[in-house]
C-alpha cells in the first residue's frame, strides 16, 4: 500500500494521515486512531490492521501494509459480505508488541480461494460461482438464479461489470441487479485471456 | 382431438416453431387462477389427415419453482387445465445451450407422458459448429430428438411426423420405464440434475461448440452501452421517441379512416331510416360505440406490433436494466416502464402489458398508476382548452402548457407509484433478474401473429364493454325526448339532469352547469369533452375536432348571468383536472378484468378523481388569487 491509499475505506481515511496523526498525537493505544477522522469504526474491517499500523509507529518502525489496495479492498468485500475474515490472521495485542515476525494476510491458495463478490470482476474476467453465501436472498429468487444456470460451482463470463452486472453462463447472458450480484461470491480464474485490466 | 403440451424454457424459440405449426389458427388462453397466459391452436398435418391441438405453454425455467409459469405448466402436465390430460409432450430446448435446457428438459420427461424433445435454433448450433447427435441424445433420453429451426422451418416436418407417430402408437409403457431410468430422480440436487445435463452433453456431442470470441466482445460492449446509466438512458428515450412518434403518425391515417366510415355509415343510416328513436340509437348509439372501440385499434396493434419487435430483438431486456434504477426510486421496476411508456399511447394496452411483470404488488402499482399517463384520448381536450388559455399569451405558451401537462400527468403517476408502495402495497422491491437474449432480426411473422392475437383479445374484452358504455351513454343524453334543438336535448336529458344536479360538487372548481356536463359526459371517455362542449355552445353535431370554430364559440360561452364560462382560472383548473382524473370506463374495466377484482378500479377511480379535484381547487383558488378575483 502506498502512503495515500485509505486504510478505512468506509470513512476514506489514509495511511499517510493515520501516520500523521500518530506522529502528533501520540495516542498509547490503538484504539486512540478511532480519533483520526473515526477510521475503524465503520465496518471494522480495518482494525487489525490499524492496530498492526499503530504497533510498528510504536516500535519506531515505518509504519506499512503490505497488501496490494485492490486485494485488500477485494478482501474487504468478502469480509462484508460473509462476516467472516476466513484468510487472514487475526494478530493479538501481545504478538504486536512482543515484537515477533508479524504475519502478513495470506496469499490465495487452493485451499483457501479468494471469493469476492461479483460486481467486482472485470470485464472479460471468467470466475467460479459460489452460490453458498447466497443465504441472505429470498428462495424464489435463489431457485430463479440456479434455474436459469448459476448453479454452484458453474463458470462465468462477465460481460458488464459493476451495477447490473452481465454474465454469460455458456451462451446465455444473464443481467443481474446490482444487490443480487453483490451477494454472489466468486473466485476469479486467473490469466483469463482477453480479460481487460 | 389429441392435446399436446409444448414445453420450454424462455427464449428458446418456442413459440416461434408453435406459430409455425399453428399459424393464426391459434388463440390467447388464460389459465385459471393464474395471470399467466398461453395460447391454443390447432394443427393440421400437411396431408390434412391429422389434426391436434397443441398447447402452447408459458417459457419457464424450471417445473418445480413456486413461479406463476412453473405452476401452470405443471398444472397443465397433470390435466389441471379445463379438466383435459395432455397426450403427449413436444420438449422445445435450445440446441446452442443445452446444459440448461436438458435440465429443464429432464424435469419435463419425469411426467409419464409421450414426448418428442425438438432440438430448436439447429441451424445456429450447427453454424457454431456444435456437432450434437441428435440419435445419442435420443438414446440418452429415451425419445424421439427433432433438430428443427423454427426461424427457417427447417425440420418442422420431421416434427409433424413424429407428432403424429407419437399419437398414433399405443401408449407404451415399457419404453417410458426404460426413458425414467435414464433421467436423474426428481428430487435431485440443481447441482446433481447440471451435472446430469453435462454428462448428456458430453456424451452427445463431438466437440465443444466454438464461440466467436470477437462477436462475443462485441456484444460485451452493446450490452455496456445500452444498460449504460446515461448512454442507456438516451438509447432508451431515442428509440421510444421514433416508436411513439411512428405511433402518433401512423395511426393516425386509419383512425381519421374509420372515424370517416363510421360517419358516412351512420349518416346512410340516417338517410334510410326514418327520424326516430331507431335511427338514433342505431346511429349514435350503435354506429358511434363501434367507432369509439375500432378508433382505439390501430394504435393497439402498431403499439404491440412495435414492441413485439422490439423484444424479439433483444433490446427490451436491456432497455428494462437501463432503466431500472430510476424506476426503482419509485417503488417499480424496469419492467413497468414500458407499459406506463405504452399508457401514453393509450391506457388500455399498457395495462395489458403489465403481465410481463414478475411481482404481483409491483404489477398492481403499475396498473393503478399507468392511467395518469396523458393518453391519446386526453389530446384533443389539451387542444381546445390550452387553445382558448393561450388566446393572447405568447406563442411559447401553447408548448409549454402542453408539455407542463405531461409531465404533470407522470409525475402525479410516480408519486402514486411511490405512496402505494409505501402503504397498500407495501412489499420488498424485487431486485431484477433477467436473461438478456441475443441480439437477432426480429421476426415480422411472429410480431404479426402477436397482434392479430392481442388485436382480438382487445375486441374480445375491452370492446364488448365500450361498445355498452356507448349505448348507455347515448340513452342517458337522448332520454327524454324533448324534440327541441341538440342544445334543449343536452340540457333537459338525464345527463343534463344529473350534471345539473352535481354543479354545486364542481363549483368551487368554477364550474358551471355546463361545463359540469361536458365533464360528465366525458367520464364515459374524455374526448366526448370536445364534441359535448360543442354541442352546448351550438355548433352542431360534428363538433369532434377542436377547429377553430368551436373553439371560438367555446371560448365565448356565457353562464346564465352573462359573464364567460371560461375565466383563466375556470379554464386552468378543468385542464388540470383532465390531465388528472380517471375519465375512461374502458380503462377501469381492463383494469377489473387484468386484477380480477372491482376493488382496484374502484381504487383508481376514487383516488383519481380525489387528486383530480384537489389539484383543480388549488389552481382555480391560486390563478384566481393571481388574477385578482374570481
Amino acid at each position: 500500500m502506498n502512503p495515500d491509499d485509505h486504510v478505512c475505506l468506509c470513512f476514506r481515511v489514509s495511511q499517510r494521515k493515520l501516520v500523521n496523526f500518530m506522529e502528533r498525537e501520540k495516542p498509547r493505544v490503538a484504539s486512540q486512531l478511532s480519533d483520526c477522522l473515526g477510521a475503524g469504526t465503520g465496518c471494522q474491517w480495518c482494525v487489525p490492521f490499524l492496530r498492526r499500523l499503530h504497533a510498528q509507529w510504536q516500535r519506531g518502525e515505518t509504519p506499512e501494509l503490505p497488501v496490494a489496495p485492490a486485494e485488500y479492498a477485494a478482501r474487504r468485500a468478502q469480509y462484508r459480505a460473509t462476516g467472516t475474515r476466513p484468510d487472514i490472521e487475526v494478530e493479538t495485542e501481545s504478538q504486536y508488541h512482543s515484537g515477533k515476525a508479524i504475519p502478513t494476510p495470506m496469499p490465495a491458495d487452493s485451499a483457501n480461494p479468494v471469493r469476492i463478490p461479483l460486481t467486482q470482476l472485470r470485464r472479460g474476467q471468467r470466475a467460479i460461482v459460489d452460490c453458498s453465501e447466497l443465504m441472505d436472498l429470498p428462495e424464489g429468487d435463489r431457485c430463479l438464479l440456479h434455474a436459469m444456470g448459476m448453479h454452484h460451482e458453474c463458470e462465468v463470463r462477465v460481460c458488464r461489470s459493476g451495477t447490473p452486472c452481465i454474465v454469460q453462463i455458456d451462451s446465455t447472458r444473464l443481467g443481474i441487479s446490482g444487490e443480487v450480484a453483490k451477494k454472489i461470491l466468486v473466485t476469479p480464474i486467473e490469466d483469463t485471456p482477453g480479460a481487460k485490466a | 382431438m389429441p392435446r399436446i403440451a409444448v414445453l420450454g424454457n424462455p427464449n428458446t424459440g418456442k413459440t416461434t416453431l408453435f406459430n409455425r405449426l399453428c399459424g393464426v389458427r391459434a388463440r390467447t388462453a388464460n389459465f385459471p387462477g393464474s395471470t399467466v397466459e398461453g395460447r391454443i391452436g390447432t394443427h393440421r398435418s400437411p396431408d390434412g389427415r391429422a389434426q391436434l391441438e397443441l398447447v402452447d405453454l408459458p417459457g419457464s425455467y424450471s417445473l418445480t419453482l413456486d413461479i406463476p409459469e412453473a405452476r401452470v405448466c405443471r398444472d397443465c402436465l397433470d390435466g389441471a387445465v379445463d379438466g383435459v390430460m395432455p397426450d403427449a409432450m413436444l420438449v422445445v430446448v435450445d440446441a446452442t445451450n443445452l446444459r440448461r435446457n436438458l435440465q429443464f428438459a429432464a424435469q419435463c420427461l419425469l411426467h409419464r407422458l409421450p414426448a418428442v424433445v425438438a432440438l430448436n435454433m439447429w441451424d445456429v448450433a450447427r453454424q457454431r459448429s456444435s456437432c450434437v447427435d441428435p440419435a445419442e441424445l435420443a438414446r440418452r433420453l429415451g425419445c424421439p430428438v427433432v433438430p428443427v429451426s423454427g426461424r427457417t422451418g427447417e425440420g418442422v416436418p420431421a416434427v409433424d411426423v413424429a407428432l403424429d407417430t407419437l399419437c398414433s402408437l399405443p401408449f407404451d409403457s415399457d419404453a417410458l420405464v426404460a426413458r425414467l431410468q435414464k433421467l436423474p430422480p426428481a428430487d435431485a440436487s440443481p447441482a446433481a440434475l447440471a451435472a446430469w445435463a453435462d454428462g448428456v452433453v458430453q456424451a452427445s456431442s463431438a466437440r465443444a461448440a466454438s464461440i466467436d470470441e470477437g462477436r462475443e466482445a462485441m456484444v460485451d460492449r452493446i450490452d455496456e452501452a445500452l444498460t449504460h446509466p446515461l448512454l442507456g438512458i438516451g438509447a432508451f428515450m431515442v428509440i421510444m421517441a421514433a416508436l411513439f412518434a411512428s405511433i402518433f403518425m401512423v395511426a393516425a391515417v386509419p383512425m381519421s379512416l374509420i372515424d370517416l366510415l363510421f360517419g358516412s355509415v351512420a349518416t346512410a343510416v340516417r338517410a334510410v331510416l326514418p327520424d326516430g328513436i331507431l335511427a338514433d340509437l342505431l346511429a349514435d348509439g350503435v354506429l358511434r360505440g363501434i367507432g369509439g372501440v375500432l378508433v382505439f385499434l390501430p394504435q393497439i396493434c402498431l403499439l404491440f406490433f412495435l414492441v413485439s419487435l422490439l423484444e424479439d430483438s433483444g433490446y427490451l431486456a436491456r432497455a428494462a436494466f437501463a432503466v431500472d434504477r430510476v424506476m426503482r426510486r419509485f417503488g417499480l421496476s424496469g419492467l413497468s416502464f414500458v407499459p406506463l411508456l405504452s399508457s401514453h399511447a393509450c391506457a388500455l394496452p399498457g395495462i395489458m402489458s403489465t403481465r410481463l411483470i414478475r411481482d404481483d404488488r409491483e404489477r398492481l402499482a403499475t396498473i393503478l398508476v399507468a392511467p395518469f399517463m396523458s393518453c391519446s384520448a386526453r389530446l384533443p381536450v389539451y387542444v381546445l382548452l390550452i387553445g382558448i388559455l393561450s388566446v393572447g399569451k405568447p406563442p411559447w405558451f401553447a408548448g409549454v402548457a402542453f408539455a407542463a401537462c405531461y409531465a404533470l400527468g407522470a409525475g402525479a403517476g410516480l408519486l402514486t407509484a411511490l405512496l402505494a408502495r409505501r402503504t397498500i402495497l407495501r412489499g420488498p422491491a424485487r431486485p431484477l433478474v433477467l436473461e438478456l437474449p441475443p441480439y437477432r432480426i426480429p421476426s415480422l411473422r411472429n410480431a404479426a401473429l402477436v397482434t392479430w392475437d392481442r388485436a382480438n383479445v382487445f375486441l374480445r374484452n375491452a370492446g364488448t364493454t365500450i361498445l355498452a358504455i356507448s349505448v348507455v351513454m347515448w340513452w342517458l343524453s337522448a332520454f327524454p325526448r324533448t324534440g327541441g334543438d341538440a342544445r334543449i336535448q343536452q340540457a333537459e336529458s338525464f345527463a343534463g339532469r344529473i350534471g345539473e344536479a352535481i354543479q354545486p360538487v364542481f363549483a368551487p372548481l368554477g364550474f358551471d352547469s355546463q361545463l359540469t356536463v361536458g365533464v360528465m359526459t366525458s367520464f364515459m371517455a374524455r374526448e366526448v369533452f370536445v364534441s359535448t362542449m360543442g354541442v352546448l355552445a351550438g355548433a352542431g353535431h360534428d363538433a369532434d375536432v377542436a377547429d377553430q370554430r368551436v373553439l371560438e364559440q367555446v371560448a365565448s360561452m356565457t353562464r346564465t348571468d352573462g359573464t364567460p364560462v371560461f375565466t383563466t382560472a375556470t379554464c386552468a383548473a378543468a385542464l388540470v383536472f383532465f390531465v388528472l382524473a380517471m375519465q375512461c370506463l374502458p380503462t377501469l374495466a381492463v383494469t377489473r378484468r387484468e386484477t380480477g377484482s372491482w376493488k382496484w378500479p374502484a381504487i383508481q377511480f376514487g383516488w383519481m378523481t380525489f387528486v383530480a379535484y384537489m389539484a383543480a381547487l388549488a389552481v382555480h383558488a391560486a390563478v384566481g388569487m393571481a388574477a385578482g378575483g374570481p
